[in-house]
């Protein structure tokens, strides 16, 4: 360990301000000194300012994140607007929030790809044609609440862009061929190849009933997308794409007042018709259930184990992932470290999915079928240790760490703030919620995490979602009383399992 | 085991000196809820000086976010490979990145960071032609810590250079160069490089040539080559971000101003290739579809003429697709580009052809195209969409602190002026089609440059092989 001994001591003496050191255990020998050719400056004995290399400095305290100044303003048509300004380099991102009233993934998800391809009104060409123009970089995207287009370009065109995305959003018509194109680029974003995909899609289908937006993948079915028609789409664009459902985040190299009376100028004209389509959806239905989708010909089965939480405080969801994350390090050393078969868990992610109305921190795992038992043990036994608050205080700062540094680079850069301001504008929340996240995370105890895993992380509040032989899972799984079993009809064809 | 309770006894006042010096560093913990409203604090200018070892200086201070990226940038790359030993300059990135030396072995740092409770940080370490950089990312609170890392990385990197850690790196070097031999093409673009530069010019070495070449280098070689071209003299260090520079500086001079700075550093100047007329160079690959390619050797990054070939290649490449791909279907896929470089760059333009055609009938679309730009320039629209697209793409190379950072360092390196952003980004903003027309007449004559078919052949490499012609 060459001098790493001294060091961790070195910093241990000055944690404890301790006069007089403790003995020093070295695990291994020193190496032999280098060969007098290896040596590139001065060997410590000779030169005295090596030794300075042997103590290395201890870091500051960690200083709270201060949000940025930021201009957020909500126009007389139900537009919002939120601006922030970095004026050291003449880049400008434009972001578009569509936040559907009425979200169906296979309609809306399509819009942003669709809009892309569409001509403005009193346009002659298609916006990303006109966008190439003007050496705009863009992309669309979708999730299960919203749609986004996001544009990076040189401040010299910001009217100009501005322009085009007003004329777009106000009235825009598209062609069979740019639907066609739109769907080939919206089902190549949208598929999930992940190890976990077919059994996010079964999962969703599972837990959430039909009509309710979570029912579908984020971007709809692809059965569901390939045969979406013109006419469908266009009329959900007309009763859904209302200048209230339209966030617009403007970061970089502008004057806040500025980009709001052009803004202004270009929406005057643009009013909500009639009101606003119902927001009410389908209550959420999620039973204590063993959900099992029958794949007699998988070599292994696919396990997730799904904790979620709806609707909490932001403080409150932030511990419940914080503990989430220790549980998923505590069980990635006991898969990593274990020469017990039944703990060699492939492809494992632990982690949780945000959502507008509920937060699924969810546990998945590809084993034999035999392991589901052992693996959905082990996901149990962390969560009730996680509620006793028997949480190391190396976990608790690793996780400090980890969720601070997520946090830290939210305003790093244009894009970048303008994706992070885009995400939390749209779902209502504070503009300064980074800053807030990372006090909060920087505060959190050992108790906090205790006290939301002990409401939250219950056998009682978990879902468990199977893959694979759903003949031994149901042995397997149903040993744990986790809740009744029931199977998932099968995926119809072409679906993938 | 000697030096044990030695270095604690004396680390530990030292420390508490840096600990008192690091903890005063940041701003005080603000008590109050985060507003809103909080003003911005917005980037200052850039604080330039250099230690007395010779090492270059460059502080950015930047509190938007609490973070700072530290880049450690080395003027050697692989041009300055020693002859016979290609593959040196990659051979010592790889052992920088092991950060090997008397201090601290790579694999100890998750303990040290637990021991201090900083945050893990990965260190990306790069090498090309010219440069070899370290670049971190790290809470600010840890920078102290980082330039500590970084001035052991630099003082005493060598210290790894022993036999078995050598004789491993040379391993992973041969493999990958094994490896990129089942990549398409790979072949195609190093010997045009190559062939461009010449064969006497330090540009004019290949990975496929001359990828053996690294069997031959020795711990005594390394050791040697990191004395001499490694060291403050011959270096930049950068740091950008949240951090007080007034209160970096000591810490600066204190971890860097204590290494030795090594021979001070040849002045760089551009080196442009001395060959005229046309070469041809067949290839063979086992790939799907021909390939033709044109190449001419150009003048270097930042020159004024490197702008306008950036122009011409945006131009060019959309020309080629539309004649070659959509027009003709002679082609399946086009590019052109300007390669920039310190010494000389390289402009290239290529087409993967179509089923049922030829490379040679795809070279000769190309040039068609590229005579036409020559002879009648370009239209307002085409040039104001290269100038907008440059533009746009030069200040999104500068976003993120890591970025900016990256990008500071290369306009200090390149141009000794680290405030360079508003020079070069004017270069693209004055693009006009005259001085577009021009610059291809006066860098891209149709009489000197390199030009290479590729045929397919199933025998041959997936990267490619140059075909001996027969006597």
């Amino acid at each position: 360990m060459r001098r790493l001994v001294q060091i961790a001591c070195t910093a241990w003496l000055l944690g404890a301000c301790v006069r007089e050191p403790s003995p020093i255990v070295v695990a291994s020998p020193a190496p032999e000194p280098p060969a007098p050719e290896t040596i590139v400056t001065p060997a410590p004995e000779e030169n005295p300012d090596a030794v300075l290399w042997y103590a290395p400095p201890v870091p500051a305290a960690r200083v709270p994140m201060t949000a940025p100044a930021i201009e957020d303003t909500r126009l007389a048509n139900g537009m919002r607007i939120v601006v922030l300004p970095r004026r050291d380099i003449p880049l400008v991102a434009v972001h578009v929030i569509l936040r559907w009233h009425t979200a169906v993934p296979r309609l809306h998800g399509i819009q942003a790809s669709l809009l892309l391809r569409s001509t403005p009104a009193g346009r002659s060409r298609v916006l990303r044609e006109e966008f190439f123009e003007l050496g705009v970089h863009f992309g669309a995207s979708s999730s299960h609440d919203t749609s986004v287009i996001a544009c990076g370009l040189t401040s010299q065109v910001l009217d100009e862009a501005l322009g085009l995305v007003f004329d777009t959003l106000k009235g825009s018509t598209f062609t069979p061929e740019a639907l066609d194109a739109a769907r080939e680029e919206h089902l190549r974003n949208t598929a999930d190849g992940t190890p976990r995909g077919p059994l996010m899609r079964r999962l969703q289908e599972g837990l959430f009933p039909a009509g309710h937006p979570y029912h579908e993948p984020h971007g709809g079915s692809p059965e569901d997308v390939k045969k979406l028609e013109a006419g469908e789409l266009q009329r959900y664009r007309d009763a859904q794409l209302r200048p209230e459902i339209v966030t617009l985040v403007v970061v970089g190299d502008v004057t806040p007042s500025k980009v709001v009376a052009s803004v202004s100028q270009l929406s005057a004209t643009w009013k909500p018709t009639g009101p606003a389509p119902s927001t009410k959806r389908a209550a959420l239905q999620l039973a204590r259930v063993v959900l099992l989708a029958d794949v007699p010909e998988a070599d292994r089965a696919s396990v997730a184990l799904v904790v979620p939480i709806a609707s909490v405080e932001p403080r409150e969801e932030l511990a419940a992932r914080m503990a989430w994350w220790i549980m998923a390090e505590a069980l990635f050393k006991q898969t990593k470290r274990s020469e017990d078969p039944g703990k060699h868990w492939k492809d494992m992610w632990i982690g949780s999915l945000p959502r507008r109305d509920i937060n699924l921190h969810i546990a998945f795992a590809r084993l034999p079928a035999e392991s589901a038992a052992p693996f959905a043990t082990a996901v149990l036994g962390e969560m009730d240790r996680m509620a006793k608050g028997e949480i190391t205080d190396e976990e608790l700062g690793q996780s400090r760490r980890a969720f601070t540094d997520h946090v830290e680079g939210a305003f790093d850069g244009v894009k970048e703030s303008a994706f992070t301001l885009g995400e939390f504008a749209a779902f209502g929340d504070r503009l300064d919620m980074p800053a807030v996240l990372h006090r909060a995370t920087l505060e959190m105890r050992r108790e906090d995490l205790a006290r939301v895993a002990t409401t939250y992380f219950q056998k009682q509040h978990v879902r468990v979602v199977a893959l694979g032989n759903s003949a031994a899972l149901k042995v397997h799984l149903g040993k744990l009383d986790l809740g009744p079993v029931s199977e998932l009809p099968t995926a119809p064809a072409g679906k993938t399992n | 085991m000697a030096l044990v309770p030695r270095a604690l006894a004396t680390a530990l006042p030292t420390a508490l000196g840096a600990l008192a010096l690091v903890h005063a560093s940041p701003a005080a913990p603000d008590q109050k809820a985060p507003s809103v409203a909080a003003p911005q604090r917005g980037a200052s200018s850039i604080d330039r000086y250099t230690l007395p070892n010779g090492i270059d200086v460059l502080l950015l201070e930047d509190h938007r976010v609490p973070q700072a990226v530290i880049h450690v940038g080395y003027r050697v790359g692989s041009r300055d490979d020693p002859k016979g030993q290609y593959g040196m300059a990659t051979l010592i990135e790889r052992l920088l990145a092991k950060l090997a030396t008397r201090h601290l072995w790579s694999v100890e740092k998750d303990a040290l960071w637990r021991a201090l409770g900083a945050r893990p940080w990965t260190t990306g370490i790069d090498s090309g032609l010219d440069y070899t950089r370290t670049s971190t990312t790290v809470a600010a609170s840890d920078l102290a810590l980082a330039v500590w890392m970084e001035s052991d990385r630099m003082g005493f990197g060598a210290d790894g250079a022993e036999g078995p850690e050598i004789e491993q790196l040379r391993e992973d070097i041969l493999d990958e160069a094994r490896e990129a031999a089942g990549e398409p093409y790979a072949a195609v673009w190093s010997e045009v490089g190559a062939s461009v530069a010449g064969a006497t010019h330090p540009y004019g070495r290949t990975g496929t040539r001359n990828a053996s070449e690294i069997a031959s280098v020795t711990p005594r070689d390394v050791r040697a080559r990191m004395r001499a071209l490694y060291g403050p003299a011959n270096s930049i260090l950068l740091l950008a971000g949240d951090f007080d520079g007034a209160k970096m500086k000591p810490i600066i001079a204190t971890y860097f101003g204590a290494l030795g700075g090594g021979p001070k550093p040849k002045p760089v100047t551009p080196i442009m290739p001395a060959w005229t007329g046309e070469q041809r160079l067949r290839m063979e690959a086992n790939v799907d579809k021909p390939m033709a390619l044109a190449a001419w050797f150009t003048p270097p990054l930042y020159h004024p003429d490197d702008a306008l070939l950036d122009g011409v290649a945006r131009m060019l490449a959309m020309r080629l697709h539309h004649r070659l791909v959509k027009e003709l279907k002679v082609a399946v896929d086009v590019g052109a580009r300007q390669h920039s470089n310190q010494l000389s760059s390289f402009f290239t333009m290529h087409a993967k052809v179509a089923p049922g055609r030829s490379a040679g009938e795809a070279l000769h679309h190309m040039d068609e195209v590229i005579e036409q730009i020559r002879a009648t320039g370009a239209l307002p629209q085409d040039v104001r969409r290269a100038k907008l697209v440059l533009l746009t793409e030069t200040a999104l190379a500068g976003d993120t602190l890591e970025r900016r950072a990256l990008q500071t360092a290369s306009f200090f390196v390149h141009t000794g002026n680290p405030d360079y952003f508003s020079t070069y980004s004017g270069a693209y903003d004055a693009f006009t089609a005259a001085a577009i027309r021009s610059a291809a007449v006066r860098n891209l004559p149709a009489g000197r440059r390199v030009v290479v078919l590729v045929e397919p052949n199933a025998s041959a490499p997936k990267a490619g092989q140059v075909v001996k012609e027969k006597p």
